[in-house]
C-alpha cells in the first residue's frame, strides 16, 4: 500500500504515518518495495510467524527446566 | 498476538524455603537449570555461567556438544527470600562467537507463592520485543536442531532412570 493510500485512510499526517513506516521497517515487520516514483509497503507475516515461533520454542524451553526444577525440589 | 512475554505456572510439592533454596543458590539453580556458575547469586551481581550438557547417551552427548561450555551472563535485579527472585539475561544466546552484550536483554522473574499443597511458582520471561527481529529468526535457525537433540537426551534420560513414584502419592 502506497503512503498517499494510507494517509487517505487516516487521520495521521503523511509525515507521521511515514515515520511509523520507517519504524516498522527497522523492526522488520513491514518492507517497502519502489513502484515508479512511489514507495509501496507491505507486511511481512514470515517475520511476525517467526517471533511467534521463537516464543514458543523458549516456552518449551521454559516447560522443560521447570520440569526438572519439580524433580530437583522433590528429592 | 503477544510476541513480548512468556508466563509459567507449576505447583511444586514442596516447602518454600527449599523452593526457595533451588532458585536462590546458584549450585543448585545450576543443577536443575543445566549449568555451571562461577559465584553466588546477589541483588546487583552479574554471574557467570557455563551450559554443562547431560550425558546420558554417549552419541547424544556428542552431538550436543554444540552449547557445552557455552558461557553466558545473567545480572540479579531482586532477591525478596522465600517470594521473589529475579534476572536479566540475554535469551537464546547460543550462536558462537557473537557478542550479545550490546543487545537488549529479557527480565526473568520468578514469584512463589504458598498455596496448601506447596508452592505455585510463576516464571515471566519479557522483553522479547526489544530484539531485533532479524536475531530472533536466527536464532531459531541456529537453535532449531540443537534443541530437537536436547529433547531426545531427556527421552533417553527417562527410558533409562528408574521411575520414582513420590512416597506422598498414596
Amino acid at each position: 500500500m502506497s503512503i498517499t493510500k494510507l494517509t487517505a485512510g487516516s487521520n495521521l499526517s503523511r509525515q507521521a504515518i511515514a515515520k511509523h513506516l520507517r519504524l516498522m521497517e527497522e523492526a522488520g515487520l513491514v518492507r517497502n518495495t519502489r513502484h515508479g516514483r512511489e514507495s509501496v509497503w507491505q507486511l511481512d507475516p514470515q517475520r511476525l510467524r517467526d517471533a511467534r515461533r521463537y516464543l514458543d520454542v523458549i516456552s518449551k524451553q521454559w516447560d522443560d527446566a521447570l520440569g526438572r526444577l519439580r524433580e530437583f525440589v522433590a528429592d | 498476538m503477544n510476541t513480548d512475554r512468556i508466563e509459567k505456572k507449576i505447583l511444586l510439592r514442596a516447602p518454600r524455603n527449599r523452593v526457595w533454596r533451588a532458585l536462590s543458590d546458584s549450585t543448585a539453580f545450576g543443577t536443575w537449570f543445566g549449568v555451571k556458575f562461577d559465584g553466588p547469586f546477589a541483588p546487583g551481581a552479574s554471574v557467570s555461567g557455563v551450559i554443562v550438557t547431560t550425558k546420558v547417551d554417549p552419541e547424544v552427548a556428542k552431538a550436543q556438544k554444540e552449547h557445552e561450555g557455552l558461557r553466558f551472563e545473567i545480572t540479579i535485579e531482586q532477591m525478596e527470600p522465600e517470594r521473589l527472585f529475579s534476572f536479566r539475561w540475554h535469551p537464546f544466546a547460543v550462536e558462537r562467537g557473537v557478542d550479545y552484550s550490546a543487545e537488549p536483554t529479557t527480565l526473568v522473574v520468578f514469584a512463589l507463592e504458598e498455596v496448601p499443597n506447596g508452592v505455585m511458582l510463576t516464571v515471566t520471561e519479557s522483553g522479547f520485543d526489544r530484539i531485533p527481529l532479524a536475531r530472533r529468526a536466527k536464532a531459531l535457525t541456529a537453535n532449531e536442531e540443537g534443541w530437537s537433540k536436547m529433547v531426545k537426551v531427556i527421552e533417553e534420560y527417562l527410558a533409562h532412570t528408574p521411575q520414582v513414584e513420590s512416597a506422598g502419592r498414596a
